[in-house]
């Protein structure tokens, strides 16, 4: 294999996100005073230079390094929502990270290498990229989780997802073993000689050339769901999410609940599309079960909880069933797969949102997060409480934002394809139930008396996380009201692959 | 005895060290006895990666894994000198059943989903396969992406432990709860 400037460019995104994360932590080196005011704005450069990158990359449709990379519009869209969640991740850190005492370059380092895992597993071709990619992301993923470690939710928070992160990935990597083995005992192992690279044998196309009746293909494919769908937190294997999201620092929180599920579903749509087109109606049938219980169970469970960050989790836990519904939609409708993307795209700026207004609110004593302290928001600072509203609708699903039009259009997909029409039932029906626990908080804001010594004293200098808002509930707002342009990107985006 | 019968006597002796290695790694509570335990399992793989002609690699296993990172391992127990009441509480016999049955089931279908797949012969190597040459070769040339991204992982990874074990966290307010300095995760 030779390397040429190609292979470069189409890898430039993930690059240049890795180059940002050794720039945030280098500049250590300079002075303490300089060093914390340049943080985000050497992150955000870097964020906001890959997604330039990964734009200029738009329309190609080509492999890199030996077809390790693949980059088309799934890989570009996808890439996109991580950068959208990674670029809001930072502007929410900008200024909680000072008063949680952990604005060091690591913080963002970290975040922007777990970026870079997510973009690098949007563009995974081969199973080595994707278990690689899904790593990178993770284990970035776990240290941010537990990086305010005097906290003792934090810590606990890190140890149970990186205990359950290593175990779905013990089912994710003998799943894409088992799945190796399968090509080579089907006629990959009569070519391995000839063929030009062993890579080659671990490419996702590689999987559609063995039959569908090949045991150790359909033991594979099951392991590696089990590990994907760890990752995203679907029912049954969602049980970490609560205790991850809400021990987390809030702009983690959300920048992990956006771009992991970005990477994952990207990963998703092109092994249903790629890599096993000709077992569609097995693994469209297993993925319908559990996207059905994963967004009954997490918007039940949602209804009982009184703390904001853990109402996000079950939120978001509901939201998975609703991209799975999408993906498991997309074995019988080419629309349901870039309604997928558009999903994902909206559900990233909306729990961005929803939980950038808890970094905006947070205190030096601490974050804002029991459900009671928002009551009578709405009097003292009546613009977070509207931004609360609108991330809470679009999260619900109410016209006219990103949330309706992303259910709107899985939903659409779901009935018109007519074998999963039952599921697109149950998720309206979970939809419905789910509304009652978003406009919970929105009635506790606006008609409830503030609690005793409730002030909501605006913390110092929250530049950041306003910004982030802002950027977030205007993405809600656009991606509601102008669906048609950002859906024929989606589309187009999509058709290159099929 | 032919050669391949002598092969796959070595393997069976092999893989049933390993599992037998990895069964006493998850079953024995003294952190002590699981380590231990890995270098037999580490042993083992090493052994099974010999039969499959790759002695560079069954070399690197057993350097780097059961010694280098199995010392460490070893170390770090006994810095942390567990006690017996701080092993926590043994789980319920039923827990352990229930357990017990759901890796059986698993190990069940994965078993039979293997043996059910066709036995293509295993395919032929060149001769310097598994070799420091070969090995060099194919991982900077045809995985050297893969090599790359590895190294980018390894190093997140110490970051974040770096992170998480010694940077000190300035609160601009540490009067309000003086004791937090000290919570899990610990001093510096």
């Amino acid at each position: 294999m030779t390397l040429g400037g190609t292979d470069i460019e189409l890898f430039s995104p993930v690059l240049i996100l890795l180059g940002s994360a050794a720039l945030a932590v280098t500049a250590d080196l300079l002075p303490r005073k300089v060093e914390r005011g340049a943080l985000p704005f050497i992150s955000l450069g870097g964020v906001v230079a890959a997604a330039i990158a990964l734009v200029s990359l738009w329309g190609r449709n080509a492999e890199a390094f030996g077809g390790s990379i693949r980059v088309d519009g799934l890989a570009i869209s996808m890439g996109l929502a991580a950068c959208a969640a990674t670029a809001l991740g930072v502007l929410m850190s900008a200024s909680y990270v000072r008063s949680a005492g952990v604005d060091f370059g690591e913080y963002y380092g970290l975040m922007l290498t777990s970026a870079s895992g997510a973009v690098m597993l949007a563009q995974a071709n081969d199973l080595m990229t994707v278990f690689l990619g899904i790593e990178v992301m993770s284990i970035a993923v776990y240290c941010l989780t537990g990086i305010t470690r005097d906290r003792e939710k934090s810590a606990e928070a890190a140890m149970k997802y990186f205990i359950m992160g290593a175990f779905s990935t013990g089912f994710l990597l003998f799943g894409i073993a088992l799945l190796y083995g399968a090509v080579l005992t089907t006629g990959g192992a009569d070519g391995i000689l000839t063929s030009p690279s062993q890579l080659s044998l671990l490419r996702l196309d590689a999987l559609a050339a063995v039959p569908a009746t090949s045991p150790l293909l359909a033991a594979g494919l099951a392991l590696f769901l089990i590990g994907a769908c760890f990752k995203v937190g679907a029912v049954p294997f969602h049980a970490w999410t609560p205790d991850a999201y809400e021990g987390a620092p809030a702009p983690v929180a959300g920048f992990m609940a956006g771009a992991v599920k970005a990477g994952v579903f990207a990963l998703v749509l092109r092994a249903a599309m790629v890599a096993f087109p000709h077992l569609a109606v097995e693994w469209s049938g297993a993925l319908a079960l559990v996207a059905a219980a994963t967004m009954i169970l997490g918007n039940v469970c949602a209804l009982a909880q009184t703390n904001y960050k853990r109402l996000l989790a079950y939120s978001s836990i509901g939201h998975t069933g609703v991209i799975l519904t999408g993906a498991v939609v997309s074995s019988e409708s080419a629309g349901a797969a870039s309604a997928v993307v558009y999903y994902a795209v909206s559900y990233v700026v909306m729990t961005a949102g929803a939980f950038g207004l808890v970094s905006l609110l947070a205190r030096e004593s601490g974050e804002l997060e029991e459900l009671h302290q928002f009551s009578g928001l709405a009097s003292r600072r009546p613009a977070a409480a509207a931004a609360i509203t609108l991330f809470m609708a679009s999260l619900a699903g109410i016209p006219p934002t990103a949330g309706f039009m992303g259910k709107f259009l899985v939903f659409r997909e779901a009935v018109s394809g007519g074998t999963f029409l039952w599921l697109a039932i149950t998720g309206i029906a979970a939809s419905i139930v789910s509304a009652y626990y978003y406009l919970k908080i929105v009635v506790a804001m606006y008609m409830r008396e503030p609690e005793k010594g409730e002030e909501f004293a605006p913390g110092p200098d929250r530049w950041g996380a306003a910004l982030g808002i802002a950027a977030a509930a205007i993405a809600t707002l656009a991606l509601g009201i102008l669906p048609a342009k950002i859906l024929a990107w989606c589309d187009a985006a999509i058709a290159a692959i099929r | 005895m032919s050669h391949s019968v002598l092969r796959e006597t070595f393997f069976v002796i092999f893989a049933f060290l390993a599992i037998f290695g990895a069964f006493l790694t998850v079953s024995r509570r003294n952190p002590m006895y699981s380590a231990v335990s890995l270098i037999l399992f580490f042993g083992a793989v090493s052994g099974v990666m010999m039969i499959l002609s790759a002695p560079f690699l069954a070399l690197m296993q057993l350097m780097v894994y059961a010694g280098a990172i199995l010392v460490l391992f070893l170390f770090v127990i006994m810095l942390l000198a567990l006690r017996e009441e701080e092993l926590g509480e043994e789980r319920p016999w039923p827990l352990q059943l229930l357990t017990g049955i759901g890796c059986a089931v698993l190990f069940g279908l994965l078993a039979a989903a293997i043996l059910r797949a066709p036995s293509a012969p295993a395919p032929a190597v060149g001769g310097d396969f598994g070799s420091p040459a070969e090995v060099g070769r194919s991982m900077f040339a045809e995985w050297v992406l893969p090599f790359e991204i590895v190294s980018v992982l390894i190093l997140a990874a110490t970051m974040g432990s770096v992170v998480l074990a010694k940077k000190h966290l300035d609160r601009p307010e540490p009067a309000e709860e003086p004791a937090d300095t000290h919570g899990p995760g610990g001093g510096h």
